[in-house]
């Protein structure tokens, strides 16, 4: 197999490094997005609680309540921190998508193992024109990378170059 | 017969052995039977029950034989231009229709009943697309032998006019496809398993496990007849209750001898079930192993398709000197990746040897290796048993007083094996292929070919981020293998060495 590249010697220092590539970050509108999210995620529980309280106010619900607020307090402060963190880094080969604060992690996926790219908008994405890139490789679910909150049109350009780039390979 | 099959036209479409009815007769009875277990819990509560089945068994087992007739007859399978069409179906008529050159392996079994009936069922396998596996449950072995030959040799020609067709710097092989003839080359026996070999794997496994599963299936089981075994044990449980508290101790060891026994014989009557008459033979293209008592596997692995292989061994199996290795073929879309592995339980250790060697060319066992951190390994242990024993001490200590707190120093312990273990966890790589090792009482060996990767990730939490630590995955086909708590410096020269070494790689990696 491959023989001729297999035997090349490579320098270390000259191997492409995936710390020195500069990430680019998501919209900003992506954190009103998922501030609409988290409002709407949050409401549920907010009316459950809610509406019994006004009904039939009881001491247990004051502290489930106080219990909610620090939730939803830490969600709207984590969405910010966590917009930082969010990244993603085109090369001439991969790409690469950081995330995450408390768990960060960074994934890269070679173009030329790349089964098949997707896009997707649900109504919410709509509604701030953004959309999500989905990523798939070979043997099940688990290597899949999702990249949500992009520029729509960004996105499908996202999508046109990785494909070309997959295609090459195919 | 055999005439007929030399005469036999792959593009007509043929039915299966006409013997295929008592198959599928035999697959429809046990549905039947699985049903009216399903039932008796039912049964139990309403004695009509009974007399509807009595009078209901006969018609209904007619007609299940009946539709195993039509099931029969409406089954057939051919080859249609480049793809092999199979019609099934009694009630809902169904065509499914897979192209040759995307499948990716053929596998031929058979149970006890299709060997009684000298059948053996032909699966095919094909990647990438869900629930598009085929099974032809009912063929005589010489048409399916020819059926596996002529469907692999269509593969081969398809694939060879493909490349033929492409730019040849994508080829994937430099080395001409092996044909059909050659796949009948003698090959070197890996290992056979006689009897005595097998009972020597049988008292090695970690029977534990099997414990575990043991009671897991009984319980999983149990429950579902829970109601109907309490209304009939309901007079006894007072009694034994009442015993469970007198006997105290000599219950509990008598208990523990119990398991342990009952685990020891399970592991015996799986590894009979599973691995009887084992042979592994390394081919220059493949790996074909055969195994089983009563569901008999013949399996053959082209070597292209391997994604990882991982030994693993336990003290008692490393002192008969054996060791067991898994084979991790690339799976189709939303499979268990389990079905896809195939284990050979019992190598000795030149025979593993062979077998790096022969699937992974180059392959050696490397002398320098990069390490996990071993204290962040024994912080997380430490973490693991103050969750587990500050309670037990806390408990220990209010009904005891101040010896019940030496439980705590089982938190050392703990904390001291995870050092030890965090001590073996290991990873190096050169052009070709990553080692990944780990494990102490139980060690573990990966060997992946560098360019088999799909992605990588590097993960890290706020305090190992702090640490400058992270956890390095590597995603294949066939499921992904992590490296813990490894210098970040390291881990990035790692994810960037193999990132260049899959980039550059061209050619099929699946």
């Amino acid at each position: 197999m491959e023989e001729d590249w297999l035997n090349q010697e490579v320098n270390r220092t000259e191997l492409p490094l995936i710390e020195e590539v500069s990430f680019q970050k998501h919209p900003i509108r992506y954190m009103s997005y998922r501030r609409l999210i988290a409002v709407i995620f949050w409401s549920i529980p907010i009316l459950a609680l809610g509406i019994p309280a006004i009904i039939a106010p009881d001491i247990w619900m004051a502290y489930v309540g106080g219990v909610l607020v620090v939730f939803i307090a830490l969600t709207f402060i984590s969405i910010p921190i966590g917009y930082r963190k969010r990244s993603y880094a085109l090369r001439e080969r991969d790409l690469t998508y950081k995330k995450g604060w408390i768990f960060s992690t960074m994934i890269t996926i070679p173009f030329n193992r790349i089964q098949h790219t997707e896009i997707s908008r649900g109504p919410i994405e709509r509604k701030y024109e953004l959309s999500t890139l989905k990523i798939y490789t070979a043997g099940g679910s688990t290597s899949d990378l999702s990249i949500p909150g992009l520029e729509a049109e960004e996105a499908e350009q996202l999508k046109e170059f990785v494909a070309k780039k997959a295609a090459i390979y195919e | 017969m055999s005439e007929e099959i030399k005469e036999w036209d792959i593009h007509q479409p043929t039915r299966q052995s006409y013997l295929g009815v008592i198959v599928y007769m035999l697959r429809n009875f046990r549905a039947l039977i699985t049903l009216l277990i399903s039932f008796v819990a039912v049964a139990a509560a309403a004695p009509i029950f009974w007399t509807i089945v009595g009078i209901a068994i006969i018609p209904l087992m007619i007609l299940f034989a009946l539709l195993a007739y039509w099931q029969y007859r409406n089954f057939t399978f051919h080859v249609e231009g480049d793809n092999l069409i199979i019609h099934q179906g009694v009630l809902v008529k169904d065509r499914k229709s897979v192209p040759i050159d995307r499948i990716q392996s053929i596998q031929v079994t058979k149970n006890v009943i299709q060997r009684l009936l000298g059948l053996v069922a032909l699966k095919v396998d094909t990647a990438g697309s869900r629930g598009n596996e085929l099974e032809i449950p009912a063929l005589e072995r010489e048409r399916a032998d020819a059926l596996r030959d002529l469907l692999y040799e269509k593969k081969e020609a398809l694939l060879d006019s493909q490349s033929a067709t492409n730019d040849p710097a994508e080829e994937e092989d430099s080395t001409p496809r092996p044909k059909v003839a050659q796949r009948e080359e003698e090959g070197r026996v890996l290992v056979k398993l006689g009897l005595f070999d097998l009972l020597k794997v049988g008292l090695t496994e970690n029977h534990l496990k099997t414990g575990f599963i043991a009671i897991a299936f009984v319980f999983g089981y149990a429950s579902q007849y829970q109601e109907l075994l309490t209304e009939y044990l309901e007079g006894y449980v007072d009694t034994y209750a009442s015993q469970v508290a007198n006997a105290g101790i000599t219950l509990v060891i008598s208990m523990l001898i119990f398991y342990a026994l009952v685990s020891v014989v399970i592991s015996l009557v799986r590894t009979l079930l599973r691995f009887y008459d084992l042979k592994a033979v390394l081919k220059s293209e493949a790996v074909e192993i055969s195994t089983g008592l009563l569901q008999r596997n013949e399996s053959r692995i082209p070597k292209k398709k391997i994604q990882y292989i991982q030994w693993e061994t336990n003290p008692l199996r490393r002192s008969v000197g054996y060791e067991s290795a898994t084979i991790k073929t690339s799976n189709s879309m939303g499979e268990v990746a389990n079905k896809q592995a195939i284990e050979i339980p019992a190598l000795r250790l030149e025979s593993s040897d062979y077998l790096a060697n022969g699937v992974f060319p180059g392959a050696q066992k490397p002398e320098e290796y990069i390490q996990g951190d071993p204290w962040a390994y024994a912080r997380l242990y430490a973490i693991f048993g103050t969750i587990i024993f500050a309670p037990v001490a806390f408990l220990l200590f209010w009904h005891f007083s101040y010896p019940g707190i030496s439980a705590l120093l089982l938190i050392g312990l703990f904390a001291a094996y995870g050092y030890r273990y965090g001590k073996t966890v290991r990873i190096h790589f050169d052009e070709k292929y990553v080692y990944i090792l780990r494990g102490w009482l139980f060690p573990r060996r990966v060997v992946l070919p560098s360019f088999k990767a799909q992605s990588l990730q590097l993960s890290q939490n706020i305090i190992l981020k702090r640490r400058k630590l992270g956890h390095l995955t590597f995603y294949t086909a066939a499921g992904s293998k992590t490296v813990r708590f490894l210098k970040e410096s390291e881990a990035l020269n790692v994810y960037n060495s193999l990132l260049y070494a899959v980039e550059k790689h061209e050619g099929s990696w699946m």
